[in-house]
């Protein structure tokens, strides 16, 4: 086996991020409530979009982003305004 | 800042390369790029196919961070256990040094130095955020309240571009993108020579399809650095926003196939990647430039999977800077005057390889779960049944049809690296239906 399996949060934990306290990212959580399929939580490969199902809220953290860019183009509500973080700021590879 | 001959958004492959183009040229070209260092933002698996970058700079060997010489290549079809592998050496691969495997943030990072050198200004961590525009016509660019005016803005800032949007040029076309979720993994030089039978310094590229990716149409491929191995899964958009297609769980599976984890032993996760990309070109050269604007790589659609973006955008690179020198020749920006980049792209053939990259890539996408799930079953068939050695496999004509199949499509539209596995491919098959044919004819008589 590999030497050790790890979850997305570990994953995350390797990369090196600039945080820019202003969300490049926002989401009319109203619409949420009206999406069945919610297919920004499985797409993420961050796994920034998490649904509580209690709250029956959708909660997403643009701190942890990768800018691969792909929650731009899967929402079916369009509830998702993306843009890329201010200059500087944001995910900075080592290796890319 | 006051106004400049052209902007360049987007330190890239593509922007780097058409600044080093204008430099060279004398014009005054400002190079921007979002990420605090060129190549902090940039994803690939990596492996960069040399031709195009000799032309810029001969001497790269000497000073670029590459990894290891590519001399073993391979084409793996994945089944949920097994595997079939199609495996090769060059010697022409090592002898002409045609590819090397490198990490993109190093290398951007150099290349745009090599710019710098050149006597373009680059500006590091300043997001474009829109085009300046006059009547009409791209007169600079804005960076949030800030503005730089130029007399032509050159967009090569990538899959997500500003500038080929917010110039009308380029609306999305989802069915053209895909992600990519890369991982780097520590090993050691010594363990990957002996694992993957390599000499010191030498490196070998795998890429596949199959298991974990048949229903959705996806690949993956498996590089090796100095003392790290880049794994890669991608699969189409559309197939995630259907949500037919968790990728990080894909990624997970793909690394626990028996022959893949054999390769992984004892690795540790370097870092996590992921970026989009786009695949198979633009069909209409006239949506690559208009009044003051002109567009090059991937934001110019210069890429496709099968045959990879970085040579293609370097090339466009070139290209588009020596359009841009046309023009100011003869003084003007406009479109009519940037239409020469249309004929220097035709002279490299980039925009026909593309396209017929782009139909390749869609037959994939089309050769859906059971048809590769089929095909990878046929070939272990064929594999078993009749040792290949005994047949004269590469004998071109033994089948008419799948001869020209093979003529006109795998060697148009393949990547360099993947043609001899499926030229071994196909002309087995094309063997296969003769022999059929053979054994047929034999029990009739
Ligand atoms: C997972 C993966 C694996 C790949 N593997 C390979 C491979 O092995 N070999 C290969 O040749 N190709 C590979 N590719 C494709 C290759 O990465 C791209 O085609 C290539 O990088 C395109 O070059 P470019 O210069 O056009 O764009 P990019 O490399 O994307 O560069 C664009 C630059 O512009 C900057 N930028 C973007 N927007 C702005 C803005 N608004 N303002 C300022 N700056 C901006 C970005 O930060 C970036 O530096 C791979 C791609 C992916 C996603
Ligand atoms: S896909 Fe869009 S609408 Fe649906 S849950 Fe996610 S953000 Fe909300
Ligand atoms: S851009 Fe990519 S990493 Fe960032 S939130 Fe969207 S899907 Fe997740």
């Amino acid at each position: 086996m590999l030497s050790k399996s790890f979850s997305v949060q570990d994953k995350l934990a390797r990369v090196h991020f600039i945080i820019d306290k202003e969300p490049h990212i926002t989401v009319d959580k109203a619409k949420c409530l009206e999406c069945e399929s919610k297919p920004c939580l499985p797409a993420c490969p961050a796994e920034n979009y998490n649904y509580n199902e209690e709250a029956r809220e959708l909660t997403y953290n643009h701190e942890g982003c990768l800018e691969c860019g792909t929650c731009r183009f899967i929402c079916p509500m369009d509830a998702i305004t993306w843009s890329y973080p201010r200059g500087g700021f944001g995910v900075a590879y080592k290796w890319g | 800042m006051d106004k400049v001959d052209c902007v360049v958004v987007g330190a890239g492959p593509a922007g780097s390369s058409c600044a080093i183009g204008l430099a060279r040229k004398g014009i005054k070209t400002v190079l921007l790029e979002r990420g605090r260092e060129a190549g902090g933002k940039n994803v690939a698996s990596f492996v960069l196919f040399t031709d195009v970058l000799r032309m810029i700079i001969p001497e790269f060997e000497d000073e670029a961070p590459l990894e290891r010489v590519v001399t073993d290549n391979s084409f793996i079809c994945l089944f949920n256990k097994d595997f079939l592998e199609f495996r090769m050496r060059f010697s022409d691969f090592s002898e002409k040094r045609s590819a090397y495997t490198a990490y993109r943030s190093k290398f951007d990072k150099w290349f745009a130095q090599k710019a710098e050198e050149e006597g373009v200004e680059l500006i590091r961590g300043v997001l474009v955020t829109g085009l300046l525009k006059e009547k009409g016509r791209v007169v600079g660019v804005r960076i949030g309240n800030e503005e730089i005016l130029a007399d032509v803005v050159v967009g090569a800032d990538g899959v997500l571009s500003v500038v080929s949007r917010d110039s009308g040029l380029y609306e999305d076309d989802t069915s053209r993108y895909k992600l990519g979720i890369k991982e780097v993994l520590d090993l050691p030089p010594e363990i990957i020579e002996e694992r993957f039978q390599l000499s010191k310094g030498e490196g070998c590229i795998k890429d596949g399809w199959g298991y974990p990716l048949s229903d959705v149409g996806g690949v993956f491929s498996l590089y090796t650095n100095t003392d790290s191995i880049s794994i890669a899964v991608f699969a189409p958009i559309d197939s995630i926003r259907q949500g037919r297609v968790n990728l990080r769980q894909r990624l997970e599976e793909f690394k626990a196939h028996p022959y893949i984890n054999s390769l992984l032993i004892g690795s540790s996760l370097r870092e996590y990647e992921a970026h989009i990309l786009s695949d198979g070109g633009r069909l209409k050269l006239k949506r690559l430039y208009s009044d003051g604007v002109i567009l090059c790589g991937e934001a110019g659609g210069f890429m496709s999977s099968t045959w990879v973006g970085v040579p293609p955008a370097m090339l466009s690179g070139l290209k588009a800077a020596e359009a841009v020198a046309l023009a100011k020749r003869r003084g003007r920006y406009d479109a009519e005057s940037l239409s020469c980049y249309a004929d220097l792209l035709r002279q490299t053939g980039l925009p026909r390889t593309l396209y017929n990259a782009r139909r390749f890539s869609n037959l994939i996408v089309s050769l859906k779960g059971e048809q590769i799930e089929k095909l990878n079953c046929n070939l272990i068939r064929l594999t078993e049944d009749f040792t290949l050695g005994e047949i004269d496999f590469l004998s071109p004509g033994s089948s008419p049809m799948l001869s020209r199949i093979f003529d006109d499509f795998v060697m148009e539209f393949l990547p360099k690296y993947l043609r001899y596995p499926l030229k071994t491919i196909v002309k087995s098959l094309a063997n296969l239906l003769v022999l059929i044919k053979k054994v047929k004819i034999r029990r009739s008589v």
